[in-house]
């Protein structure tokens, strides 16, 4: 990350909320026993799957538009 | 159609301990949404050993096969009941200590008064929890006071704590903006002063 970045994350607290944030992954992480992909990281939360979603969404409206054009 | 009625007593079982890790469940989920994710898996498992089961009986399977698999989706539904309590406090413990070091105790202590009975409180519930896992035939003894009492009772503190972090971190903010600002003054005096002095310098050599 930038230098300037991280100051400004800084001055606006925001690297509290990044914290916490990290800090819940490590959680989950931590207590899923067994589950490989779950301990390194790898899953979904609510913020995320919306943002796939958000995704797929735009995916497919693109999808659209290029049918309908040829 | 498949026989279920020589597992009643492991079924009711199950209904309780699954009723009991969803309460968990939802109290955790007030802490963050990440930490019920292993409590969610051990569902996820609880609901595999169930159909697994349902799968073997109506297929007229054998019964203790069937009985072990059951048991095994209780024991999960367990599972995560604890899971969501470890996850949760661990986590409530994990922003406090964040929050005095990204925010500075100042602040959070000028915003919160009862912050040292919400460290108590998770401490007395972390340290419970270590003594059940220290001592396996009181450990669902240890659980169920701390599933009842201690964990609600954590929430309810820690959602107060919540509550308070819009001001705390704008409190924070203005702390930082006023240091910065500080810096700044304090090294461009510095620069003057040597100026100053550099000039000066120069002023005696000249005459």
């Amino acid at each position: 990350m930038p230098l300037f970045r991280q100051f400004f994350d800084w001055l606006s607290v925001k690297d509290y909320a990044a914290a916490k944030e990290r800090a819940a992954i490590e959680t989950a992480a931590r207590y899923s026993r067994g589950n490989v992909a779950a301990q390194s990281g790898w899953f979904l939360d609510e913020a995320g799957l919306q943002k796939l979603s958000a995704a797929g969404d735009r995916a497919v409206s693109n999808l659209k538009q290029k049918t309908q054009l040829t | 159609m498949a026989d279920f009625s020589d597992y009643g007593d492991i079924f009711a079982d199950i209904c309780r301990e699954w009723d009991e890790a969803e309460k968990d469940l939802k109290r955790a989920e007030q802490v963050a949404e990440q930490v019920v994710l292993p409590a969610i898996k051990e569902l996820r498992y609880a609901g595999r050993r169930l159909a697994q089961a349902m799968k073997l009986a109506s297929a007229d399977g054998d019964k203790a096969e069937i009985q072990k698999l059951l048991q095994d989706a209780a024991f999960n539904c367990h599972r995560a009941r604890h899971d969501a309590i470890d996850a949760a406090s661990a986590q409530i413990a994990k922003i406090l200590d964040l929050a005095c070091e990204k925010l500075g105790h100042d602040v959070v202590l000028a915003v919160n008064p009862q912050f040292s009975e919400l460290i108590q409180k998770v401490e007395g519930l972390r340290d419970k929890i270590v003594k059940a896992r220290g001592s396996p035939e009181d450990r669902d003894r240890i659980y169920e006071i701390v599933e009842n009492a201690d964990f609600p009772n954590l929430i309810e503190a820690f959602q107060k704590f919540r509550s308070s972090e819009s001001l705390m971190t704008k409190m924070a903010a203005e702390q930082r903006w006023r240091r910065v600002r500080n810096d700044i003054f304090g090294y461009i005096g510095i620069l003057g002063f040597a100026l100053t002095v550099i000039g000066l310098i120069f002023d005696f050599r000249k005459h």
